[in-house]
């Protein structure tokens, strides 16, 4: 008879030592779960926890030379609390992020839907075309949309202009009413593959025999969409939500590359406040820990917001 | 016929579009070391030597904004001056859409002039700012720190990046002359022919040399450079002067805001 590799349960006692060693599953998870534990604790918990020690306390170059951190309570957050820049930089964040995550929700759920149809042949193509943005660096991106939005050689204005559609060229990221959704672009280009590949994922676990039933009920398509698909993409929508809005919250790179927070303060957000604060003569670590702090405080918030209203309406 | 009237002239003769690119873009010495150097260039300063701002009505650099503001407001300047840095200005210039780039003392002059880069290479001369010439000159240092872990390591570096080598030549100095167009604050690389025979292809060295010998050091013209206010004073100047260029606000506003700032700055 062959070995068919099925494991034999000995009904001989097994030796006194072995069964000491032998942990149990509760021990045994913990130690399995160790490892990652520390790790996560070392690069995560602990920067974060050190962030927030550095708020409290007065950081700046003369403090690291010796090494002295002077517990000064509340006042870094009350500085940049009065500071109009850091309110403008907030209320520019929100603005951005707004505007690039509603167009990421809706372009990512409207791709999925067509990168889904498999009757459609170059479905494949697309599918590949579409993953290429997220291969490209943040820093590549800003650059390489400062190209696309040059006043004088810029592509973008170059295709408006043969077509017709403007008559002189568009300084995009140089007039202050148009810089910040300017902006939004080429950051939604960058991080929208990763929505559309969550949304697609998420329409393969719908079962056809759904929209089957549907057609059988004589459901259009826009029907279909409205009562199978979207209650079924909920759970998907609001960890995209969370995700994207997060991110959003944190664009940073598109900023260094593309307008350095210009023209004037129109592209100040609270990731270059907190990054001019803290790495910008006269480093001041302390308050910009402080401002990174505020900014989560305000993306944990709206995160919470979003699973109970989301995940409470799908329960 | 004075610089703007000329860039006028250019423009409305159709010969360019935006005849002037400043060097505007953010940052401690680009947008705001324009501002400085033509202010300084008119005969005035941004504080005197008390510390005292010179930025109220009727004041030299105020005048200067106006003036600067409305090389963008008649579209003499181009856009992009708001966003480019010394390399980037330089690189811009060489694609031939402006007439005039600065003020700038040489930074790019070896791209500009450079067959290899350039479209324009050996068409675009240096010339002495306006007037009398005067203008704003500055060589970076190197320091050591005395909280080095090794000491002795360190001045062997410090000696090897800024020192003279065994045959009594500075030649990191020299090296970073020829290479790549920097000026030194050691006469004798000034006056090499790392300088002197090195820079011709890119520009005129008796020239180059000629104004650098007349410039004054930055903080003859803004001393809050000594002041530990003034990094986060230049944030503000930066974004209040580009608010001006832009039109969102007027020069005047501008000054006052950034007169509002130095209280703001020092305060925090």
């Amino acid at each position: 008879m062959a070995d068919i590799g099925v494991p034999v349960v000995s009904s001989a006692r097994k030796p006194a030592t072995a069964a000491r060693l032998e942990l149990s599953p509760r021990a045994l998870g913990v130690a399995m779960n160790l490892p990652t534990l520390a790790t996560l604790t070392l690069v995560l918990a602990y920067p974060i926890f050190y962030a927030a020690y550095l708020s409290f306390h007065k950081v700046a170059l003369a403090e690291l030379r010796r090494g002295i951190f002077p517990f000064v309570g509340l006042d870094n957050y009350r500085r940049i609390l009065s500071d109009p820049l850091f309110l403008l930089s907030l209320k520019n964040t929100l603005i951005f992020t707004a505007f690039s995550v509603t167009i990421e929700m809706v372009l990512a759920v409207a791709i999925a839907l067509l990168i889904d149809q498999t009757h459609v042949w170059t479905g494949r193509v697309t599918r590949f075309l579409i993953l290429l943005p997220y291969a490209v660096p943040p820093i590549a991106n800003g650059l390489i949309w400062s190209f696309m939005y040059n006043f004088d050689f810029g592509f973008l204005n170059r295709i408006l202009f043969t077509f017709g559609l403007i008559h002189r060229p568009i300084d995009w990221i140089g007039n202050p009413s148009t810089a910040l959704f300017a902006l939004a672009i080429p950051y939604l280009w960058r991080t929208l593959p990763f929505a559309i590949l969550l949304v697609h994922a998420a329409l393969q676990g719908i079962s056809p025999e759904l929209y089957e039933a549907a057609d059988i009920d004589g459901a259009g398509a826009l029907r279909r969409f409205w009562y199978i698909t979207l209650p079924l993409l909920r759970p998907i929508i609001a960890v995209i939500l969370v995700l994207r809005t997060s991110f959003a919250f944190a664009v940073f790179e598109e900023v260094l590359a593309m307008t350095q927070g210009g023209p004037g303060d129109a592209t100040w957000v609270a990731a270059w406040y907190s990054y001019k604060k803290s790495f910008a003569p006269p480093f001041d670590i302390g308050v910009g820990a402080a401002s990174a702090y505020v900014l989560a405080l305000v993306v944990g918030a709206i995160a919470i917001a979003y699973v109970t209203l989301i995940y409470r309406r799908i329960q | 016929m004075n610089s703007s009237s000329s860039a006028a002239r250019l423009k409305t003769d159709g010969i360019c579009e935006y005849p002037i690119q400043w060097v505007a873009g953010v940052g401690l010495e680009q947008l705001p070391g324009t501002w400085y150097q033509m202010t300084w260039n008119r005969g005035g300063v941004f504080f005197d030597k008390a510390g005292n701002h010179q930025l109220g009505e009727g004041s030299t650099a105020r005048e200067t904004l106006k003036w600067w503001v409305a090389t963008f407001a008649q579209g003499l300047a181009d856009p992009e001056s708001l966003r480019v840095q010394f390399t980037t200005s330089a690189k811009a210039f060489s694609a031939g859409k402006n007439i005039y780039r600065g003020p700038n003392h040489h930074y790019g002059l070896n791209i500009v002039n450079d067959p290899a880069q350039s479209p324009i290479a050996g068409k675009v001369k240096v010339h002495a700012s306006p007037g009398d010439g005067r203008t704003i000159g500055d060589t970076h240092v190197y320091f050591l720190c005395s909280a080095n872990r090794d000491r002795d390591w360190a001045w062997k570096l410090l000696q090897y990046l800024g020192g003279r080598s065994q045959d009594g030549r500075y030649t990191q100095a020299e090296n970073l002359a020829r290479a790549a167009m920097l000026g030194s604050g050691y006469k004798s690389v000034m006056t090499s022919a790392a300088v002197t025979d090195g820079w011709k292809p890119w520009g005129d060295p008796d020239k180059i040399l000629e104004i650098w010998n007349n410039a004054t050091y930055v903080g003859e013209i803004c001393n809050s450079v000594y002041k530990p206010w003034h990094f986060p004073w230049t944030d503000r100047l930066n974004i209040e002067v580009q608010k001006a260029l832009t039109g969102q606000i007027s020069a005047d506003q501008c000054c006052d805001n950034v007169i509002a700032a130095i209280k703001d700055v020092q305060r925090s």
